[in-house]
């Protein structure tokens, strides 16, 4: 697929990492349009700021590490992650314990990037 | 205009797969083209033949089949999670070795590509879910 | 560039709440399914260049009013929703 027609998509995740399976769906959707070299804002809002928590030993309930998986995003020219500042700061989170550098936005923030993009996914 | 429908919610459990058949049959309706529908997550559940419904009630199931059909439209479940979820082709059911398979002929098994594609190639992605 | 944002859950999940911190003046909510129920709540927010609709089956199935809604809600058919589809540069679904 040419890079000519490639989009901005912007994908928001707002469940938690293990509770539903929407995180690695999520997640799954990711992947693939980095394969296809669009231009790619991974926003985490709400619950969905757990999915990077540092600790994470799913092995505990036979699931993924979804966690190690966020790890590798940068191989696929994924770099622009962002976490609702307020959401972690709900969840009493700080940067530092974070698997993954992610930049925290206000809200404002969230509303320009859907208002740059070409498609929004949710899950 | 192009449209592209994503669904990741299950018939029957929730609306949201209701929501997204009534979205695309208006859609057709007022002229516009559905470039592809993609069924994903719990979404692909709308493509099983094998489900059944009582008499008084709606069939979605058969609903989306009749418009696929009708308006000759490109039908992909996501095959992983299809497979995950027990919707099987043919192929997918003879690779594993499976004793049937259940996917509706009106669907075609792919991969998420297909969605990465089709938001390429589209005016709008419409997703229903939840 | 505006934004049709879709809400199909009422106001006892959060989906209205993220909504709402993602809208931009000239976006448009439609309220599908469930989220036809935040109707009535919706007045609360402050959103302001903002329109409201809500999908008149949705309310219909509920027992909710489609005439005289609060807050200019407006309500809409099917048809119209693929109109705004069409009218807005992207679609968002909060569930």
């Amino acid at each position: 697929m040419s890079i000519d027609n490639a989009k901005t998509i912007t994908f928001i995740s707002r469940s938690t990492p293990y509770g539903h399976g929407r995180a690695k769906a999520c997640l799954d959707m990711v992947l693939s349009a980095a394969v296809f070299e669009q231009k790619i804002n991974f926003i985490f809002m709400d619950d969905g700021v757990w999915q990077l928590k540092k600790g994470q030993t799913p092995s505990n309930i036979d699931a993924k590490d979804l966690s190690a998986a966020f790890a590798a995003l940068p191989l696929y020219e994924v770099n622009d992650l962002y976490v609702e500042a307020s959401a972690i700061e709900e969840r009493g989170l700080s940067l530092d314990e974070l698997v993954v550098p992610a930049q925290a936005i206000e809200s404002a923030k969230i509303a320009e990037l859907i208002s740059l993009s070409d498609v929004v996914f949710t899950l | 205009m192009k449209l592209t429908v994503l669904v990741h919610a299950a018939p029957y459990s929730s609306q949201a797969a209701y929501s997204a058949y009534r979205f695309s049959a208006s859609a057709l309706a007022a002229g516009h083209e559905i470039y592809r529908l993609f069924f994903y997550y719990d979404g692909v559940h709308n493509s099983n033949s094998l489900s059944i419904q009582a008499q008084d009630e709606f069939d979605l199931i058969a609903a989306w089949r009749t418009l696929i059909d009708t308006h000759q439209l490109d039908a992909i479940s996501c095959v992983s999670s299809a497979l995950k979820r027990g919707i099987l082709d043919a192929q997918e059911a003879a690779r594993y070795e499976k004793s049937a398979s259940n996917l509706a002929e009106e669907f075609t098994l792919s991969g998420l590509g297909q969605l990465v594609e089709a938001s390429m190639m589209s005016d709008r992605v419409v997703s229903f879910g939840g | 560039m505006s934004s049709l944002h879709t809400i199909n859950k009422s106001t006892a999940h959060c989906a209205m709440t993220s909504c709402m911190k993602a809208l931009q003046s000239g976006d448009s909510i439609l309220l599908i399914e469930d989220g036809v129920y935040a109707s009535a709540q919706l007045s609360q927010y402050n959103i302001e260049g903002v329109s409201i609709y809500a999908l008149r089956e949705d309310l219909l199935a509920r027992g909710l009013p489609t005439t005289q809604l609060p807050g200019a809600i407006q309500a809409v058919s099917y048809c119209d929703f693929v109109d705004l589809v069409c009218r807005h540069q992207r679609c968002v679904s909060w569930t």
